[in-house]
């Protein structure tokens, strides 16, 4: 079992300079989605820079449940590529990046900014990614004291850990998935957005105790409580019944907190068969397979 | 469970100990298993039962099932134990065993280091689920350990899945042809909510249903549910072949439904005031 000791993508406040490494792109969707939705919930202006299209990232913020097209229409909210804001062709250059966030920043003014960057352009055949630690500290100093933060985004996968440690003196907080269980056949997580758990791969009762402990901690939370099982294959009745008496300890007060339960027909069925459907917190929803 | 005469597993030969499977035949698949191969089992298992023709929801309830009964020999009987699958003409054949000593006061330190104090734990556990998804469940125990088989009914040739909706004697007649599985079962839910915005007079004619899976089963279970949930609805399945009559026995769900011999007994009764 391992338990990530990082700052939760919800604790970060103003004038954090955050590194966020991910290991896999549904982490790095929940996360930034998550660093989205507070954003907007607390009136800062917020951007995104991704390799991604500006229609794939806000399409992967929506089906989090993040209402994008209200914030996309005002402005509130922005979905960009690097070009023209970190690079120019395949080029970076520090000082060019730094003009854009101090640009940003005052567009901002004192509305404040989130700012999310996916570092995967460093990645690329690009001039000048030497410069990144100094691109680095340069935000750190430039956000610090202000009404900015800012998150950067690392897949720990695909950089080395050599850049990595390089950069992260510059950053105020590091921030990850809290991951409950992780092993080639199953990893338990936090889900970030909408809140709850995500479970993977094949689950049954000899990591029952994981379970236990992601559920404790994400009905700790107020509100409905997403357990994703979208990319689970296999599930035991030990398991499954912990995760039914979970939603039957939700207390039924006002508002009704309700447990989602999102999986593929056939782990449905399992559900439907150990009494889900009499539960009144359970909302089963099935996925496509993948 | 039950204990057989002299209170001994069946003797250790390729033969199940069931006179319905082939007394000749050597199982597809032999193999050992403890807590650490419980992943390596379940693969072993959906790989086999697809090879025999399980369709894919069967072959899910095939895999939960064994997995649950060897989870159970591992946590309350030897740690250990081992699985065959014979294959005759009609079914698979799963016999579960281990050699231990399944000890009362074990099991119950072990069922209650499992519970989570501050949710209420319901009572059973994975064997009624078992006797849910298998065609034939049978368990022995004795003192030189425990042994489990069930059966799985390999799906005879038969007609595709078909949905058929008439109206007779002012309720809806919705006939199910073919196998109601893991493929089907979304056909029957859509269905399902449609006719319950019509009407709230259903007969669900089962007359020529070939078999279900668990996806089957919990479609008519939340199709029960859903009537259930509207006001002055009512279902009634008619014609259920006997063999799956006796399967939501042994389900203990057939209290869920109310049942009829024919369609057209079951218009009749659904109609009444």
């Amino acid at each position: 079992m391992t338990i990530s000791a990082d700052t939760q993508i919800t604790d970060l406040t103003v004038d954090d300079h955050a590194c966020l490494t991910f290991g896999e792109p549904e982490d790095l969707f929940d996360l930034t989605a998550a660093f989205v939705r507070d954003g907007l919930d607390g009136g800062l202006k917020v951007v995104w820079l991704s390799d991604a299209t500006p229609d794939r990232a806000t399409a992967e913020l929506a089906r989090r449940g993040i209402v994008v097209d209200e914030a996309l229409a005002s402005g509130q909210l922005v979905a960009a590529s690097y070009e023209g804001r970190l690079l120019a062709g395949q080029v970076f250059s520090t000082g060019q990046a730094m003009t854009w966030l101090a640009r940003e920043m005052a567009t901002a003014g004192d509305r404040g900014l989130r700012l999310a960057v996916d570092m995967s352009w460093a990645l690329g055949p690009v001039t000048g990614v030497e410069q990144l630690p100094e691109f680095e500290e340069k935000v750190a100093a430039a956000v610090a004291g202000t009404t900015v933060s800012v998150l950067c985004q690392y897949d720990r996968e695909r950089f080395d850990p050599v850049t990595l440690a390089s950069v992260a003196a510059f950053h105020t907080r590091s921030v990850a998935a809290a991951t409950y269980y992780a092993d080639v056949m199953l990893r338990i997580c936090r889900q970030y957005a909408p809140p709850g758990i995500r479970l993977a791969g094949e689950l049954d009762y000899q990591a029952a105790e994981s379970l236990a402990l992601a559920l404790t901690e994400a009905i700790r939370l107020e509100g409905d409580v997403t357990v994703n099982m979208a990319p689970l294959a296999f599930i035991d009745v030990a398991c499954a019944r912990m995760i039914l008496d979970a939603a039957r300890g939700l207390n039924p007060g006002t508002p009704l907190r309700r447990m989602i339960l999102r999986c593929r027909p056939g782990l449905a069925a399992r559900f439907v068969l150990l009494g889900a459907a009499e539960i009144p917190a359970v909302r089963l929803v099935t996925v496509d397979d993948h | 469970m039950t204990t057989d005469g002299d209170g001994r597993p069946p003797p250790d030969s390729a033969a199940p100990p069931d006179s319905a499977a082939p007394p000749q035949s050597a199982p597809i698949l032999d193999q050992a298993f403890d807590a650490g191969s419980l992943y390596t089992l379940r693969a072993a298992v959906v790989a086999h039962a697809t090879e025999a023709g399980l369709a894919p929801g069967r072959a899910d309830d095939l895999v939960i099932a064994v997995h649950e009964l060897a989870a159970n020999a591992v946590r309350h009987g030897a740690g250990h134990g081992r699985l065959r699958i014979w294959r005759s003409e009609a079914a698979l054949l799963c016999e579960i065993t281990d050699d231990g000593h399944p000890d009362a006061q074990d099991a119950q330190d072990a069922q209650d280091a499992q519970k989570v104090p501050e949710w209420r734990t319901e009572p059973g556990h994975g064997l009624s689920l078992v006797r849910q998804v298998a065609d034939h469940t049978s368990m022995r125990s004795g003192r030189d350990g425990t042994s489990a088989t069930i059966s799985f009914a390999l799906a005879a040739p038969g007609p595709p899945f078909r949905l058929d909706r008439q109206e007779m004697d002012g309720c809806t007649v919705l006939a199910v042809t073919g196998p109601l599985d893991l493929a089907s079962a979304v056909q029957l839910s859509r269905t399902m909510e449609d006719v319950l915005n019509d009407d709230d007079k259903l007969v669900l004619d089962l007359t020529n249903l070939t078999g279900w899976d668990s996806a089957g089963l919990a479609s008519l279970i939340t199709a029960q549910q859903q009537v259930s949930a509207t006001p002055n609805a009512r279902m009634i399945l008619a014609g259920l072949p006997a063999h799956l009559e006796q399967h939501l026995r042994q389900a203990q769900l057939r209290d869920r439904f109310t049942l009829a011999d024919s369609p057209i007994q079951a218009a009749k009764t659904v109609s009444e005031p």
